[in-house]
């Protein structure tokens, strides 16, 4: 992210308690044969520190002119709260202001204490452009904090990814993130996952984002979205039309949320290359719309959808969608876990054929069984298509197999499904008159009126 | 045939319904651990409650209260029946209060004459009273405060403990009274000497 | 009383058995929280984050005479490997624990596991689910499937609503004391001091009593 080359400071793997003694033993080695002014980029993690240590090591960063990213994350493991709130401060009041580009402090025990003992760095490095708290135990009282410090001086930040992962930071504490990401206009990276926020606290984050225009990668994982968060993204896609990776793992959407964002994605310039919407217990519903979003967007490199429902009849109407011949740029396609038989594993030949780009499909955790597993991997081989990389783990489960019966009867269903959807072409797809359509189109109208009474507020 | 998988159909998702509500409802507890050899041998032992030779005059579920003075705030002591109890022999009465499932106890110390239960703002159904408390044993100066599942069972308690609180004063009276009879007797066969 | 101790039981100096209990799991999953549960029954309710590690001994009653556990809390944000070791060396049984609202959490058990067994090979482990409470549950109850691999004992449970707060340490006891039956006894209630209170001292108590009385109890819609 510095766009800066030069050498980069990092211990070797092994975690352990780190003396003054140690230290000074390992920067004479290293600066031994390196010169100081090449060091663009310290990494201090792994090691703890006690405060020598730490003393230490702030004499010699104000001494590395070039430094611009630095990660304490996790230097004090096994330490005690004064001591190990001692060293963050010792480290963190090391550096000259402004001089600073990257900040990492994930995997300390933070909270609102360890924050104010990370003041200085915090309120001083008013160039940042990458900031990481991932794993800090952050609750709402640390996350005002951090963000007024962040904001000492007014703003606007220069900062351009922004990490928030696995903290306690609930709805409360996303209301405290807002000021940062209205006075963040250059962000392109925005991670706010697994933070147990509710809808009530992802409403005004994702209404922050109408500025952020230059935003290319958002996840907002293992939060609540629900449908109604859905729909406040949706209307924030239009202001978002750089976005490339959109993360939206575990976040209760269900077919309704999955169909209000794949609708409004669709209507929208955005042209993803990732796009991840596993575990929302998405089922065969989803599909049909994804089967449409798939066939047009036609940029996608990897698509996420496991731990879900869509069975064989939902991966059908995928891979019938992916291997149209639109597709061509697709590298990934995760299927995990989504009670996928032998049926939904053989539609998924036509996309190997087909889709050359492919590298990497994931399918286990479903319930496919080992003769078919056997058909395929057979085929692939025959084919020479070594390249693809095809996960058939944990297919055991012989439970809920599905009968010849269904078999036949899912083959009908897509027949219809095909007839009506899956030969259609972007063209037709974009000029067409069906009722489903019809009635997507209203229900995006809806949403867009929506939009704009959003944006008036 | 349409007909009859739609019946299939119908009955496949009442089924699945019915077990998602289950799984809704289901909470784990499942035990797939190996054999473990035990760290001790323990003998069983006879339990004392401590409560042998009293008599309980009051008991009722509630929950338990003790005031933080320096956040400002209440915090929970315990939930489970709180009692009011009066010895055999020593006539004297108790407040007797453990905690569920681990029957710790949260609350323990003689009814006082000079205390009274006061109300709680916004609360008809708790009671607030000073009390210088031995749960855990050594003596505890603190606010508690007492919540009861609805109004009518507060009012039961606040009834019981105001006739504790009664019966305690006699009680103490009679004890002060006949304790400086003994007093003067004592006096008395000095006088003599 | 006749006790036994073997190997590796300690003792606290008044013959009570005494057990080193760890308890992990990622940071912000209510392992504090329960522990204070058990120690005064508050509800801690505000999240501070705990660095480093705090030892608390939790006495429990049972019907094979008292037991108590110095538990281990440990800080839920110090990454796995090496550095934790201390934390877990003698270790007699151990508390992995997850926010069923939270899918990480979960998936960070395994992680947790690994690091535990590490160090303390073949000692009893419950895996708990704590905020059960919650209505937006993210971890069900069929996606918790980790204790089956790995053998486990496994509970939901809420700090909150005390559900099933006290079965991780009953099965805990069970296992290392060998008896499935044991169960949790009355603590003796010992006859309290006798205090009196004059009218000087009740008057300077009343203060504070006001004071409490203008704050509302916590939870009112609470229908116990």
């Amino acid at each position: 992210m510095t766009q800066q080359s030069g050498k980069v400071f990092c211990f070797d793997s092994i975690r352990e308690r780190l003396s003054k003694g140690k230290l000074e033993e390992i920067f004479s080695e290293y600066f031994d044969k390196v010169d100081k002014n090449e060091v663009v980029e310290v990494r201090l993690g792994g090691k703890s520190f006690d405060l020598e240590a730490a003393q230490l090591a702030a004499e010699i960063l104000p001494t590395l002119v070039n430094l611009r990213a630095v990660s304490f994350a996790d230097v004090i493991a096994g330490r005690k709260e004064e001591e190990g709130h001692g060293v963050l401060r010792v480290l963190s009041s090391s550096l000259e202001s402004d001089q600073l580009y990257e900040l990492d402090l994930s995997d300390n025990a933070l909270g609102a204490k360890g924050v104010e003992a990370c003041k200085k760095i915090l309120s001083e490095q008013k160039k940042l452009q990458v900031i990481r708290f991932c794993n800090n135990g952050l609750a709402a009282d640390a996350i005002q904090l951090l963000v007024s410090y962040l904001l000492e001086g007014g703003g606007p930040t220069s900062l351009k990814t922004i990490h928030f992962f696995n903290n306690l930071m609930e709805s409360e504490g996303a209301r405290k993130v807002v000021p940062l990401l209205e006075l963040s206009p250059e962000l392109e990276d925005l991670k706010l996952a697994s933070l147990r926020v509710g809808q009530e606290g992802i409403e005004p984050v994702i209404l922050a984002l109408k500025n952020t225009t230059l935003l290319k990668a958002l996840d907002l994982s293992d939060n609540i979205l629900g449908n109604r968060g859905a729909e406040s993204l949706g209307r924030m896609f239009p202001s978002l039309s750089n976005l490339e990776t959109l993360i939206l793992r575990d976040t209760s959407l269900g077919d309704k949320g999955a169909r209000t964002i794949l609708l409004c994605l669709e209507r929208s310039e955005i042209r993803l290359k990732v796009l991840d919407i596993s575990c929302n217990e998405l089922t065969i519903e989803s599909c049909k719309i994804l089967a449409k979003f798939v066939m047009r967007q036609t940029s996608l490199e990897r698509l996420l959808v496991e731990e879900n429902e869509i069975g064989s009849k939902g991966v059908a109407i995928l891979a019938k969608a992916l291997s149209s011949g639109a597709h061509s740029k697709l590298v990934e396609l995760n299927l995990a876990e989504n009670s996928i038989g032998a049926a939904g594993a053989k539609a998924l030949f036509s996309v190997f054929v087909k889709l050359k780009s492919l590298r990497k499909v994931n399918l286990s955790g479903n319930w496919i069984k080992q003769t078919a597993i056997e058909q395929l991997e057979e085929s692939l081989a025959q084919m020479n298509r070594t390249e693809v990389t095809v996960s058939f783990s944990d297919n055991e489960s012989e439970e809920e197999e599905e009968t010849e019966e269904e078999e036949e009867e899912m083959n009908d269903s897509l027949e219809n499904f095909i007839g009506t959807h899956a030969n259609m072409t972007l063209e037709t797809c974009n000029h067409s008159k069906n009722e489903e359509v019809d009635s997507l189109e209203n229900e995006f109208s809806k949403v867009a009126v929506g939009n704009k009474s959003v944006i008036h507020n | 045939m349409s007909t009859v998988s739609t019946k299939e159909e119908n009955q496949e998702q009442q089924e699945e319904q019915k077990n998602e509500q289950e799984d809704e409802k289901a909470t784990l507890e499942e035990d797939y651990s190996v054999p473990f050899k035990p760290l001790v041998t323990l003998d069983e032992v006879q339990v004392t409650t401590g409560e042998e030779d009293e008599d309980v005059l009051y008991k009722n579920r509630s929950k338990l209260f003790r005031f933080d003075k320096q956040g400002s705030q209440w915090k929970e002591r315990g939930t489970g029946d709180v009692k009011i109890l009066q010895h055999k022999d020593t006539k004297k009465i108790r407040l007797l209060m453990r905690r569920e499932k681990t029957l710790k106890i949260c609350l323990n110390h003689y009814v006082n004459p000079n205390i009274q239960l006061e109300e709680n703002v916004g609360s008809d159904r708790s009671w607030v009273w000073n009390a210088i408390d031995y749960a855990d044993e050594v003596a505890d100066e603190c606010v508690l405060a007492i919540r009861f599942p609805n109004s009518e069972q507060a009012k039961k308690f606040k009834e019981a403990y105001d006739n504790a609180r009664t019966f305690m004063e006699k009680l103490t009276k009679e004890s002060d009274k006949s304790s400086q009879e003994e007093d003067k007797e004592e006096t008395k066969v000095n006088e003599h000497k | 009383m006749a006790s036994h101790f073997q190997a590796g039981a300690q003792t606290d100096g008044t013959n009570v058995p005494t057990f080193k209990i760890i308890l992990v799991g990622d940071g912000g999953v209510g392992k504090t929280t329960f522990v204070k549960r058990h120690l005064s029954g508050e509800f801690e309710k505000k999240y501070i984050a705990t660095v480093g590690v705090e030892v608390h001994p939790l006495k429990f009653h049972t019907n094979r005479g008292p037991i108590v556990f110095n538990v281990w809390d440990t800080a839920g944000q110090e990454k796995f490997g090496g550095l934790r070791d201390g934390y877990y060396i003698q270790g007699q049984g151990a508390i992995i624990m997850f926010d069923v609202t939270s899918r990480i959490t979960y998936k960070n058990v395994a992680n947790w596991h690994r690091d535990l067994v590490r160090v303390c090979e073949n000692i009893p482990i419950v895996l708990v689910g704590n905020k059960v409470d919650v209505k937006d549950r993210k971890v069900k109850a069929k996606q918790i499937t980790f204790h089956r691999k790995k053998n486990l004992q496994y509970y939901d449970i809420s700090a909150k609503s005390n559900y099933n707060f006290e079965k991780p340490f009953l099965w805990l006891a069970r296992k290392l004391v060998g008896d499935p039956n044991l169960v949790f006894v009355e603590a003796p209630a010992l006859a309290p001091a006798e205090v009196h209170i004059d009218d000087t001292y009740k008057a300077q108590m009343e203060a504070e009593l006001q004071q409490a009385q203008n704050v509302a109890l916590p939870d009112e819609d609470d229908d116990m």
